[in-house]
């Protein structure tokens, strides 16, 4: 079966540095995989090239057996792939439900239409999408607030309810539990566990914890390039993947 | 900044509250001395700054060549009728602006390539470019610093709009289709996607949205207010002005719009009319004469500082406020 | 002038719509000066004076807030800075052109091979250059422009290391608006002194930093030249066209390469 996702021999030079170099990796339908390394291992740079951020300087990527490097964040998007990021993007003077509606207009009604006389309520499903979103990411009651007026906590819970409206087939989490405090992390984590019945995904993150306990598949980066890869079990093994934490334990 | 949230109204308090001030002003003006004619300026000006609030206050694009769309609306238009190549007052301006928002189409494809200050001053430019057309190149179409005189009242049909009252009627009337069009617009989805557009382009971007075009499409609906307002400047004044192309003008309807109160869609009006009465005022002060300017310079200044709402803004929030607290 | 508008766009990533009227006031303080006591010496120094202390003032007061403000809204408040120091010399001096005479040093015309100059203008020349010169002493060889430098690539790590970038940054636009302050008074005796001078040479300096590039000093000169032959040729061949021709360019550039010639990318 064709992955859902392929990415092979990415590589990423910024002038003389190289960012990421070669870096290949292959992602089955309906599951977890987590990307880790220490900072400045090129995990941020190879996740920007996954969301059609930034164009690789050689390599590929095919999705769903379609080529679609360097085709721009907005194709990727309407293609299936969504992405929330480590620092938060919301738009901050509308409210919650209105934050969501965007990405969902996206989904409902494509990537352009001129329905300058429109309305909002004519969308078909848009009402539904919305709501469904705001359950998924547990804001339902605060729909109507103004999302910057939100906790920090919450605000990142939008910014993955945005990456979620745009119903991906794919969603790349950027460190979605940063900055939060442990019970904000679980229930983080809980949220990814739901979420995995219905869309493949790609996590980058620091946490151990929520790494070793949601991924089925983890990709080890170091130096932009791939030290292992493997289950969580192979990779607890792996001598490498401790060399490269030097001292092993991690940021709590 | 922007105050109404996305979403839809079937509200049609704001529409009546306008037709309300439209058929008052007048009256209300007079009151105060001040002729009806200097509300028809308003009303043109305001119109004009519909489009630059749609781009600016809704879109977040800052063009400081908007300009060139009211001058070549206004030209087109004037040069039909005098050229007796359309007579009537409702064609011409249809044509004025369509040509205008032809235009807009073309100059936003390349102007938009650019964002944030390169943008800015690459509407500059082509602003600057159209202004110095005007001048020399197309001198026998345009009359060149004479601008182009001659220009007939309105009239439709049987109608005659020819007196000072007539011709404000004309200029309201059209002032109100186009003020409802606009809130049509801000309230439509495409809407909605604008205001994403104009608190995060990337985030909007990203998911999923063809932000080039929705700035494109807008810029092109801008340049048709503008073109059309031109097109109503001149058979207001019953000449056509090449002033109507300066940067001075550009720069004059973006500060009407920032102290009107941007993502208002009424703030240019309130801005023109702040603009246009304080002018005459202070005109009549011998004093002071010469610095109406200056005191609109230091407001503007104050306004973008401290009060980034513009008055229409701050007032349209105050009275959310109240709402929102009851 | 447009040296000036490069130093504050280029190095300090800010937009300055109201350099104008810097050149303006400039100018206007340089006449009084020279008007009243017959040296040129006193109006350049009153010029570079009068607004340099100006940019200090307009920086402290006004600028510092708007450092992390959205760009629209550094070009909005420039462009009212800039109509706000118009009106206000021409509620002063009154809007009627004033005359400088070219000082009696640098009047006539000189011959230099078969094409005759009007002297002053070969010594504005001279003076352009020495200026230029100090400049760019100024930001790259001094310790000043050293900080303002680092200061834009990293501010926090320059903060940390217990020097004051707001007060480099306030040094550097005032610097900069000096520099258009004198380009006002040196400008004078060629153009009239009157209160609307500022803008059409603002504008204009906007296209040739555009066609120059950004934040470089080579990119100014280069620009300058540039326009200024574009402008002349199309002149000769076509004078309709000639101010059509330059905005052309000007947008030309800014759609194919917006950096400019000779600019720094990333500054936007």
């Amino acid at each position: 079966m064709t992955a859902m996702l392929e990415a092979r021999a990415l590589t990423k030079r910024f002038g003389g540095l190289i960012a990421v170099d070669g870096v290949s990796l292959s992602i089955e339908e309906g599951t977890v995989t987590a990307l880790i390394g220490p900072n400045g291992a090129g995990k941020s740079t190879f996740f920007k090239m996954l969301a059609g951020e930034l164009p690789p300087s050689s390599g590929e990527i095919a999705f769903r057996g379609e080529t679609i490097t360097g085709c721009g964040v907005a194709r990727a998007c309407r293609m299936g792939i969504g992405k929330s990021h480590q620092i938060t993007q919301i738009f901050p003077s509308l409210t919650v439900a209105e934050n969501v509606m965007i990405p969902a207009l996206a989904a409902r009604r494509g990537g352009f239409r001129a329905d300058i006389f429109g309305s909002v309520r004519g969308v078909a499903g848009l009402a539904e999408l919305v709501a469904r979103t705001l359950a998924q990411v547990g804001l339902t009651e605060r729909a109507a607030m103004r999302a910057g007026d939100l906790a920090y906590g919450e605000k990142r819970r939008l910014e993955i309810g945005l990456a979620l409206a745009t119903e991906p087939k794919l969603l790349l989490l950027d460190e979605p539990a940063a900055g939060m405090s442990p019970t904000e992390t679980l229930e983080t984590v809980a949220l990814i566990r739901q979420l995995r019945s219905s869309v493949t995904i790609v996590i980058v993150e620091h946490d151990m914890d929520v790494v070793f306990g949601l991924a089925d598949r983890i990709m080890v980066l170091q130096n932009g390039v791939t030290i292992a890869y493997g289950t969580p079990d192979e990779i607890r093994a792996d001598a490498r993947v401790r060399d490269a934490y030097l001292g092993g334990a991690d940021d709590e | 900044m922007i105050l109404r949230p996305v979403g839809d109204r079937t509200d049609w308090r704001v529409e009546g509250a306008v037709a309300l001030l439209l058929i008052v002003l007048p009256a209300a003006l007079g009151a105060f001395g001040a002729g009806t004619d200097l509300g028809t300026r308003i009303l043109i000006l305001g119109l004009f700054g519909i489009g630059v609030d749609l781009i600016f206050g809704y879109t977040g694009l800052l063009s400081f060549g908007q300009a060139a769309f009211y001058g070549t609306g206004g030209f087109v238009t004037a040069h039909l009728l005098i050229a007796h190549q359309v007579t009537n007052s409702l064609g011409a301006l249809a044509i004025g602006m369509l040509v205008a928002a032809a235009f807009g189409a073309l100059i936003g494809s390349l102007a938009l390539r650019q964002v944030g200050i390169y943008f800015a001053m690459l509407t500059l430019a082509f602003g600057q470019l159209f202004y110095f057309m005007e001048n020399s190149p197309l001198r026998a179409y345009t009359g060149s610093e004479n601008g182009l005189p001659g220009v007939p009242k309105p009239s439709v049909g049987a109608l005659d709009f020819s007196s000072s009252l007539g011709t404000y009627i004309f200029v309201a009337v059209i002032y109100f289709a186009g003020f409802f069009i606009a809130r049509r617009i801000v309230r439509s989805p495409f809407g909605a996607v604008l205001r994403a557009i104009l608190e995060n382009p990337e985030r909007a971007l990203a998911v999923g949205h063809n932000v080039p075009r929705y700035k494109l499409v807008a810029f092109t609906l801008a340049a048709a207010y503008g073109g059309l307002a031109g097109g109503l400047l001149g058979m207001f004044q019953g000449y056509m002005p090449p002033e109507a192309f300066s940067i001075d003008q550009s720069g004059e309807i973006i500060i009407m719009t920032v102290i009107g109160g941007p993502g208002t869609l009424i703030g240019p009006l309130v801005g023109a009319g702040v603009w246009t009465l304080l002018r005459q005022a202070l005109q009549n002060v011998d004093a002071i004469a010469g610095v109406w300017k200056l005191i609109l310079g230091v407001i503007f200044v104050l306004l973008i500082t401290g009060f980034r709402r513009g008055l229409a803004g701050g007032a349209i929030a105050w009275w959310q406020r109240l709402r929102a607290a009851r | 002038m447009a040296l000036g508008l490069t130093i504050i766009f280029g190095l300090l990533g800010f937009v300055n719509f109201a350099h104008g009227g810097l050149f303006t006031v400039g100018a206007y303080a340089g006449w009084q000066a020279y008007t009243r006591t017959g040296s040129y010496a006193l109006g350049i120094l009153a010029a570079l004076a009068v607004v340099f202390v100006l940019g200090i003032v307009i920086e402290r007061v006004l600028i510092r807030h708007y450092y992390a403000r959205p760009k629209e809204d550094q070009i909005l408040v420039t462009f009212g800075l800039g109509i706000v120091l118009v009106e206000a010399v021409r509620a002063i001096f009154t809007g009627q052109s004033q005359l400088v005479e070219t000082p009696p040093w640098a009047s006539g015309a000189l011959q230099i091979a078969d094409l005759v100059y009007p002297q002053y203008r070969v010594d504005v020349v001279g003076i352009v250059a020495l200026t230029l010169t100090a400049v760019w002493l100024i930001v790259f060889k001094t310790r000043l422009g050293l900080i303002v430098r680092a200061g834009i690539d990293d501010a926090l790590i320059v903060e940390m290391l217990g020097i004051d970038i707001g007060r480099a940054f306030m040094l550097i636009f005032a610097l900069g608006a000096a520099v258009a302050g004198l380009a006002g008074f040196v400008d004078a005796p060629i153009l009239a002194v009157n209160p609307d001078m500022g803008t059409g040479v603002l504008v204009q300096s906007f296209v040739v930093i555009v066609i120059g590039g950004v934040g470089s000093f080579g990119g100014a000169i280069v620009g300058g030249l540039i326009a200024g032959e574009i402008v002349s040729l199309t002149s000769v061949f076509a004078p309709d066209w000639a101010q059509v021709a330059l905005y052309l360019a000007m947008a030309f550039v800014l759609i194919v390469r917006p950096q400019g010639l000779l600019g720094v990318v990333g500054r936007a």
